[in-house]
């Protein structure tokens, strides 16, 4: 692998990790979404087979997969953070315990198991 | 990214909107009285949630718990509420609460300048054409008389 497929991958990592936080904050505040919640867990999964399409080896693709985990949660609790801002007296805003706890409980829930089955399928889109 | 990012702004709009409606309401104490007998302290105020939007909120509940310092002096009593805000309008619910028994000693214990309010105010806020439930807490000081 080149340099410049590495850079490449490392920002195609990070650009996927960002959409699965921001569909999953989304889906967070659901009431208020444009789109349904499976278009959003549909969007997570969609990422995953992008990665896939983009991996070679199994463990790369798991390393991968663990970066979109951490990107996301990180936006993701970031993201619901900003719900917070200015609704301090009512009961629907979200702490920072509160968002760090959903974003581990979402990475384990959906992003894992999404992305990687995406991952898997996008596998087999790859050109040798 | 992109269609994320679109669509978690729109979220974000919608829900910040929503907000603005929930500001609108405000939570007011009046009438307020702490008056002590041997026989238990009674304490009364009235809760006043103003209303400066133009839909009329319906209110799910109310509770709300005393206490003098850090003692607990037991729960509210709430007899009857209204069950909605009328837009551009006032709702009031007058809350009588006399504490006795252990919850009095407590009191007594405590002696502390006032009592303490804390509760919450369960309603359901207009969005879109349905209703989003929430909760509006307050809290407040009530001196003795």
């Amino acid at each position: 692998m080149t340099k410049q497929d590495f850079g490449k991958l490392v920002l195609a990592t990070a650009l996927t990790g960002i959409a699965v936080g921001l569909a999953l904050a989304t889906r967070e505040l659901s009431r208020f979404s444009p789109v349904p919640e499976n278009f959003l867990l549909g969007l997570v999964f969609l990422a995953g087979i992008a990665l896939g399409g983009l991996l070679r080896g199994f463990a790369q693709l798991l390393v991968a997969i663990l970066v979109v985990m951490l990107v996301g949660g990180a936006v993701m609790t970031a993201a619901l953070l900003v719900s917070e801002l200015g609704d301090s007296l009512l009961g629907l805003e979200a702490t920072l315990s509160v968002a760090v706890s959903k974003a581990v409980l979402n990475g384990f829930l959906f992003v894992f198991p999404l992305t990687l089955i995406g991952a898997l399928i996008g596998r087999l889109f790859q050109r040798d | 990214m992109l269609i994320a990012s679109l669509w978690y702004a729109q979220a974000q709009w919608s829900y910040q909107r929503f907000i603005q409606t929930a500001r609108g309401l405000e939570v007011q104490f009046t009438d307020t009285a702490v008056e002590e007998t041997p026989a238990a302290v009674r304490v009364r105020f009235t809760l006043v949630l103003t209303n400066t939007s133009d839909q009329v909120i319906p209110i799910e509940g109310v509770s709300c718990l005393l206490y003098a310092g850090r003692e607990f002096l037991g729960p509210c009593t709430i007899l009857s509420t209204s069950p909605a805000v009328p837009a551009r309008g006032e709702w009031r619910l007058t809350v009588t609460t006399d504490i006795t028994g252990h919850y009095q000693e407590n009191y007594h214990r405590a002696r502390t300048e006032g009592i303490r309010v804390k509760g919450s105010l369960q309603m359901e806020l207009p969005l879109g054409d349905g209703f989003v439930k929430v909760t509006r807490r307050f809290h407040q000081v009530i001196s003795r008389s």
